[in-house]
């Protein structure tokens, strides 16, 4: 699902805007319905940004969002951030 | 010849004379005859015609016969007669020699003389056996004792006139066949006793050299020991005789006797000293009066000195079980941590990372970090010898913070530690490349963690550094910062943006003002050391468990792969929390 199609979802009810902000803070915008799950953003940024699913973490205040959560649950506000890490592995210096 | 003999073989049985006889007259020179005549039965006509009247003369055997004739042609070495002793000249018998084979030569040769063994003394004195035997046989008088005496001393002159004379320095008789050093000088000890002295020799030396020494040992005593009434030391001869006797040699009666000696002056000092001038009695008066000032002196100094440093013993005997109880109780904790795995558990963890990437093997939510999985892509970063990704590192911390948080007394809210996520760093600083508190002003919303953080005793930070996990603790009380690398590297930065991050928040949060230049920097370097490239993340994982759980830092390298399979273990044991 692409980001327009979401925008196209939401466009005659309430919505709100989320960013999602990568590491280099460059943003993404999404509006979405408070009720939308989270892992219609997760795959629209993911497809967008040409990523492994797997390989993303989306945080609110540093705490993780499951794809089957909703705006609404974690009583997210018009113009609130995500943070979208990427998977860190290390072993050695 | 030779016919005649084959005949006498032919007709006379040969068996019964193929005994020693046979064998002997075989030898004989006087074998001249021919056998079947010297065998032939002899004449039957009596020898003696002329005697009337007397009893017919016995038949003589052949052997008889042929020694009447020929006379004794010899003996064999077992007719010899050991046991019946013969009388021969020369006193053979009545010497100590061996006298049963010079018996059977007497029995042998009846008018030879024996030829005797040198005794002791003859071989120098030149003494013949029959002069010693006529001496012998004569009653043993004082007389003939001093006859003998005259007789061996005489011989010992004409031996030495005509062996080589020596004589010693000191005049002593110099003994031929020894030299001065073993028999010259002083005379030895019983010898001039008996009368026997000038008698030498290596038998009189041997039959008389325990007791000469014995001698010594006993003129020594008696030249030492006055009273020979003494009840003691009559007792200490005898002890000393003994211990002779049993082999302990006079050692030890002359320790006793050293032992008696010390004792009886040990008596003798202690005995009242009764013949002390007035004038030395009051000079000891004196002596003993400063003394006793002195010794009440000390006493005063001491007890005055003494509530002090008793305390002061106290405290430091306090301290020092304190510390033994505090490390006793950190090893404990340490040891907790390396129980080994059973064969169940380790089976799961065999099963759990060969697990498809996309199965998620657990599912847990944690203060702080929200809902988590482990799938089994994540756990497969366990095995051995790969890198540890953030997930798993995120689930382990996890874990951390919620036993921490389990382990609150009741009714607490504020835990002893907060664990951050391994992306905390990044929002602070790393991603953007400059310090941005307002990335994570709301990670510690006390709304949402329902504690402080400022006010956990510890905080832990797992530090990302691109390829490498690091742990850096904050201790909260001792206003430090330490940054545990397995690698022991350092990073100046990521402490600088952490003691920002503390006053940050202590102004945000709980609106204090805390001075970043209080906070001292710490990287420690004697602590467990990684010894590869792909164990950093257990490193900074058990960094963690074991600081926030005060145990002792007691692991190694070795202990990685136990590590990794009890990581895997503890992930599986939280298992899928669906309501997480």
């Amino acid at each position: 699902m692409s980001e327009d199609e979401v925008k196209k979802e939401v466009k005659d009810e309430t919505h709100i805007n989320i960013k999602v902000r990568d590491m280099d803070n460059a943003e993404v915008h999404f509006k979405v319905r408070p009720t939308t799950k989270f892992q219609k953003v997760f795959d629209a940024y993911c497809q967008r940004k040409a990523l492994e699913p797997n390989m993303v973490r989306f945080l609110v205040d540093g705490e993780r969002i499951r794809g089957d959560q909703t705006p609404e649950d974690l009583d997210l506000d018009d113009g609130d951030v995500i943070d979208a890490m990427m998977e860190q592995v290390g072993g050695a210096n | 010849m030779v016919l005649s003999h084959r005949s006498h073989d032919e007709n006379t049985p040969t068996s019964d004379r193929a005994g020693v006889r046979d064998d002997i007259l075989f030898r004989s020179k006087l074998h001249a005859t021919p056998r079947s005549k010297l065998f032939a039965d002899p004449p039957s006509a009596p020898r003696a015609s002329g005697t009337l009247g007397a009893a017919p003369e016995r038949e003589l055997s052949t052997l008889e016969r042929c020694e009447r004739d020929h006379g004794r042609v010899g003996v064999g070495r077992d007719e010899i007669d050991h046991l019946t002793p013969v009388l021969a000249p020369g006193g053979a018998l009545d010497r100590g020699s061996p006298w049963s084979e010079r018996a059977a030569y007497a029995r042998a040769h009846p008018y030879a003389i024996p030829p005797r063994r040198l005794g002791p003394f003859e071989d120098v004195a030149g003494v013949s056996g029959r002069s010693r035997a006529l001496e012998r046989s004569k009653t043993i008088t004082d007389d003939g004792r001093e006859a003998r005496r005259e007789a061996r001393e005489s011989a010992w002159r004409r031996a030495s006139a005509v062996g080589t004379p020596r004589a010693a320095g000191s005049g002593a008789i110099v003994y031929r066949g020894y030299g001065g050093s073993t028999m010259g000088g002083a005379p030895s000890g019983l010898m001039d006793t008996d009368g026997e002295r000038g008698y030498g020799g290596a038998a009189t030396f041997k039959r008389f050299g325990a007791v000469n020494i014995f001698g010594h040992a006993l003129k020594k005593y008696v030249s030492s020991v006055k009273k020979w009434d003494d009840a003691g030391s009559l007792e200490r001869f005898k002890s000393m005789i003994s211990s002779f006797e049993n082999g302990t040699m006079v050692g030890r009666a002359h320790a006793e006797a050293l032992e008696w000696e010390r004792s009886r002056q040990r008596t003798a000092s202690r005995e009242p000293v009764e013949s002390l001038s007035a004038k030395h009695s009051a000079t000891i008066r004196d002596m003993q009066e400063s003394l006793r000032l002195r010794r009440e002196n000390l006493r005063q100094v001491l007890s005055s000195s003494t509530a002090s440093a008793l305390d002061e013993q106290l405290e430091r005997l306090t301290v020092e079980a304190q510390e033994a109880k505090v490390k006793r109780l950190r090893e404990k904790a340490a040891r907790k941590f390396l129980k080994p795995l059973t064969a169940t558990q380790l089976e799961a963890v065999k099963d759990a990372l060969r697990a498809p990437s996309s199965k998620i093997l657990a599912k847990a939510s944690f203060v702080g970090q929200g809902a988590l999985e482990a799938t089994g892509k994540d756990i497969a970063t366990l095995k051995k010898g790969t890198w540890l990704n953030d997930e798993v590192a995120n689930f382990a911390i996890g874990m951390l913070s919620r036993r921490v948080m389990e382990s609150r007394s009741e009714g607490e809210t504020q835990p002893r530690a907060h664990f951050f996520s391994t992306f905390f760093i990044n929002k602070l600083y790393q991603d953007s490349g400059r310090y941005e508190y307002s990335n994570v002003r709301r990670w510690t919303l006390p709304k949402r963690l329902k504690y402080d953080v400022l006010r956990c005793e510890k905080i832990y930070v797992p530090v990302h550094q691109a390829v490498h996990w690091v742990l850096a603790e904050i201790d909260v009380r001792e206003k430090r910062i330490s940054y545990y690398d397995s690698l022991l590297g350092e990073s100046a930065v990521t402490v600088k943006n952490l003691k920002r991050w503390i006053c940050d928040e202590a102004k945000n949060k709980l609106d204090e003002e805390w001075d970043p230049d209080e906070w001292e920097e710490c990287y420690p370097k004697s602590i467990p050391l990684q010894k590869n490239g792909c164990d950093c993340g257990v490193f900074m994982i058990k960094y963690a468990e074991y600081l926030s759980s005060d145990a002792e830092l007691a692991f190694s390298q070795k202990h990685m792969d136990y590590f990794r399979d009890r990581l895997v273990s503890d992930i599986l044991d939280v298992g899928v929390d669906d309501d997480a």
